[in-house]
């Protein structure tokens, strides 16, 4: 089937938005299958807008396309329009470089980066005829699917459907992934994968399902999922231990859509020391590791030239940590200024540097800022070991309505562990003293503050992981507190909140097992798409599925785990360590902080020999 | 300061780009050129680019004007040398033209517009062309067009102002800009035959506009 002749012979015609399917983007590879040993399809398991905006793509992108002889190209979810067009006239889900279809691949990699895209995985592979699970591709010449990204640190409940995970960061294994199938491709089809799969288990941070089982006792409890070869074998994290010496994309693929982040991204460090007790991603990306501000330099330059974008990102998981992050501000400003190039810092702290750091890059253009104090009361925010106080929000805010900010964004949390109604309100009178102090710097000008509240999903690998999610009606009943307290200050303070709903279901994938595979089943024959977008989840769709396999969704999201209870995730083990982990738990109950791990270790056990916390300079903490 | 007025051409995939997204490509483009466009003044600067007229998504087009403001006189060959380095495949600059001219924009000068319909592969040529001068030489054509608010009857004929078969086709020339407008998928729903269609010229009052961007030709 020639799959570019059906498509642009009239199909994209009747589709939003065509340029998500058409490839041939600036810095698109050139390379092909027939000049590489093995190849590979990233797949995004969602719309191209968002898919293009995610770093972790154009890092491996780049990595494999220029410093190896592989073959990497892109697929991204179809847009539920386009999506049953090709549904109907039987286009499998291709690749946007070379129009081949997934199942033509030898390997088909996805990445999770939230739960409710698992029923786009399914979609997407069900859409290129490739067999959902890892067990009907047993025999057969089908490609290895692989997985990795955050998601994957529990890969229980989408294990099924996944052959492979890697676990950590993927420019390390990777390459190795695609050396090693190299050996076992026959005209570019997997044979002998049982064979391929065995070898591949021995590559640091890989997980394959098929060589685990887990154990029930006679009574259906459960005892842990074990490998099969030997019972003791953990799959560790992989790691870049010299990150400034790393692979960094330098020629990005510059979307043709606009992409949610349409910009250069620089990643000036990994990983976060804060230590918030909520955390998924500080855990899964310790320790941190910074870049140094010439080789940042030196990759802006290059991305500047090659990109053709007018805004640097220095993206992170908190880059006013960065210990040369001012040098770097300055020098970037400096150099960029008269080519209209605009520097951005997506993620701020609540402190006054931040707020200096933002006075310095934004002269004229005063955007919104946003500060995430992520709880209203002080008790709350140390039993997360969020080390904000009211002074360093007040300090911060007013710094940035002295500055001409209108707009301030603040972003919190509820069904937090220990939570009571105190600190539910406590949100918005925080929000109130905030915006009554930028009405007072202002003078009483238009100032808008918006209270944005999520509902709170425990995550494995973190401080938190032990307690029970927040049950639905709880979590409505404290977004009508928060509610009814913003209508008594009226205007100039607004409210969103999430769907609770989706966040049981978030939670219930978060910390489930390999039992709600069945579930996803029932989901993909549904036609469940696009879950994580409001528009398009169908509640009563997941409730039959839900339903069909007798699961309870809160017998995952409001489960707290004993102390000794095995936790569907311990063969997993990301260098953080479970004792540290429940130690933090028992430290939040009694309002105890953890110090920030750059002031000094906090052993949570990361670092060793071979990986360790590498900062270029002096922390301004 | 120096304007300029550029003829590019669109193909394959990339003709499925809408009008805001090849603006992006352009201004990307230009950015990785190097070359001197001018930005506007103000909190907001952006290059001073405009185009003659919207593509409609699909169209192939050879002869699309984009008008553009530099900073200081470039040479023509180093311009079309340079950026035809850094646009994605599917795009290239045909020419480029100085601008003298000064107080007409493109797109009040733009009349008319030339296309030619390819017969699709494996198409009768011969019945083609039957079924076509038979179409085109009736006294009125009706067509519903769509407007905002509802659906209208229009007669296109007088829209038609020349046509012409070659060997792959046929070339049509129509009224385009904000006076008159012919859309040329009105033509081809009109038509209902296996046909593509490729933007050819965009013409001003007497010939195409890129032809007359200087006063001295
Ligand atoms: S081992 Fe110590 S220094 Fe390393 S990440 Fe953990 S707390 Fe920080």
């Amino acid at each position: 089937m020639d799959i570019r002749k059906i498509v642009f012979d009239g199909l994209l015609t009747e589709v939003e938005k065509p340029g998500r399917y058409i490839g041939g983007e600036w810095n698109s590879t050139k390379k092909t299958f027939e000049d590489t040993a093995c190849q590979i399809a990233f797949c995004f398991p969602d719309v191209y807008e968002v898919g293009m905006s995610h770093l972790g793509l154009q890092i491996l992108y780049g990595l494999v396309n220029e410093t190896t002889p592989y073959l990497m190209e892109r697929s991204f979810m179809p847009w539920p329009d386009m999506y049953k067009k090709m549904q109907e006239r039987g286009i499998p889900l291709y690749s946007l470089e070379s129009f081949k279809s997934l199942s033509d691949f030898p390997i088909v990699g996805f990445t999770l980066q939230y739960e409710m895209s698992y029923t786009n995985i399914l979609a997407m592979l069900g859409l290129a005829n490739v067999p959902l699970t890892s067990n009907e591709r047993m025999n057969g010449a089908h490609p290895l699917v692989i997985a990795g990204g955050p998601c994957s640190v529990n890969p229980e409940p989408i294990s099924s459907f996944i052959d492979l995970f890697l676990i950590g960061d993927g420019e390390q294994a990777l390459p190795e992934i695609l050396k090693i199938t190299t050996n076992y491709l026959v005209k570019g089809k997997i044979e002998n994968r049982k064979e391929l799969l065995l070898k591949l288990s021995e590559l640091n941070g890989v997980y394959i399902p098929a060589f685990y089982k887990e154990e029930y006792d006679s009574e259906g409890k459960y005892l842990g999922t074990f490998n099969i070869h030997d019972r003791n074998i953990k799959v560790k994290k992989t790691f870049v231990a010299d990150l400034d010496n790393a692979y960094f994309p330098t020629k990005l693929v510059i979307p043709f859509v606009d992409a949610i982040h349409d910009r250069m991204m620089l990643e000036v460090l990994r990983g976060c020391t804060h230590g918030c007790r909520f955390c998924q991603a500080g855990n899964y990306y310790r320790p941190v590791r910074e870049k140094s501000v010439s080789k940042l330099l030196e990759t802006a330059d290059k991305l500047v030239v090659g990109s053709g974008y007018d805004d640097i990102s220095l993206t992170s998981l908190s880059t006013a940590d960065y210990t040369g992050v001012k040098e770097l501000v300055s020098k970037l400003l400096a150099k960029y200024e008269k080519g209209k190039i605009s520097i951005s810092l997506p993620s701020l702290r609540v402190d006054t540097f931040s707020v200096e750091l933002a006075k310095e890059i934004q002269k004229v253009r005063k955007t919104g800022f946003t500060f995430a104090p992520e709880a209203g009361t002080q008790r709350m925010r140390d039993i997360i070991n969020k080390g904000v106080s009211e002074e360093d929000l007040m300090a911060s805010v007013e710094g940035a309505f002295q500055a001409g900010w209108q707009r301030l964004k603040l972003y919190f949390m509820i069904g937090l562990p220990e939570e009571t109604d105190e600190d539910v309100i406590g949100i918005i009178e925080l929000g109130k003293k905030v915006l009554d102090l930028g009405r007072k710097i202002s003078g009483g000008k238009n100032i808008i503050v918006t209270v944005s509240v999520a509902s709170f999903v425990p995550k494995p690998f973190t401080a938190f992981q032990w307690f029970g999610q927040n049950t639905k009606d709880e979590l409505i009943r404290k977004q009508y507190l928060l509610k009814e307290a913003v209508r008594e200050i009226g205007k100039g303070l607004k409210l969103s909140y999430h769907y609770s709903a989706l966040s049981v279901l978030e939670g219930m994938f978060a910390r489930g097992d390999r039992r709600l595979g069945n579930v996803l089943q029932s989901l993909y024959n549904k036609g469940a798409m696009f879950d994580s977008w409001d528009d398009w989840f169908k509640l009563e769709m997941w409730n039959e599925a839900l339903e069909e396999n007798a699961i309870s969704k809160e017998a995952y999201s409001e489960h707290f785990f004993a102390e000794t209870e095995p936790m569907y995730w311990d063969h997993i083990d990301i260098g953080v360590k479970k004792l540290y982990l429940w130690n933090e738990y028992q430290k939040s109950k009694s309002l105890e902080i953890t110090r920030d791990c750059r002031l000094g270790c906090t052993a949570c056990g990361v670092c060793n020999d071979e990986i360790r916390m590498d900062i270029k300079g002096e922390y301004h903490g | 300061m120096a304007s300029y007025v550029m003829e590019f051409s669109v193909r394959g995939p990339l003709a499925y780009l809408s009008h805001l997204e090849l603006m992006k490509v352009f201004r990307q483009s230009f950015r990785r050129s190097t070359l001197p466009i001018s930005f506007s003044e103000g909190f907001n600067p952006h290059m001073k680019l405009s185009f003659a007229i919207a593509k409609g998504v699909g169209l192939e087009s050879e002869g699309e004007l984009l008008e553009i403001e530099t900073d200081q006189e470039i040479d023509v060959g180093d311009f079309l040398e340079k950026i035809n380095k850094v646009i994605p495949d599917g795009l290239k600059v045909k020419t480029l033209k100085e601008k003298t001219i000064s107080t007409k924009s493109l797109s009040s000068m733009l009349r008319k517009a030339k296309y030619l319909l390819v017969y699709g592969d494996g198409v009768n040529r011969d019945e083609y062309r039957v079924i076509i001068a038979d179409k085109l030489d009736k006294s009125e054509i009706l067509m519903e067009v769509k407007t905002k608010k509802s659906i209208g009857i229009k007669d296109i004929k007088e829209y038609i102002l020349d046509w012409n078969f070659t060997d792959t086709g046929v070339i049509i020339e129509v009224y385009a800009g904000s006076d008159k407008n012919l859309r040329i998928d009105n033509l081809l729903k009109y038509l209902e035959l296996d046909l593509k269609t490729i933007r050819l010229k965009l013409i001003g009052d007497d010939a195409p506009i890129i032809d007359k961007m200087s006063k001295e030709e």
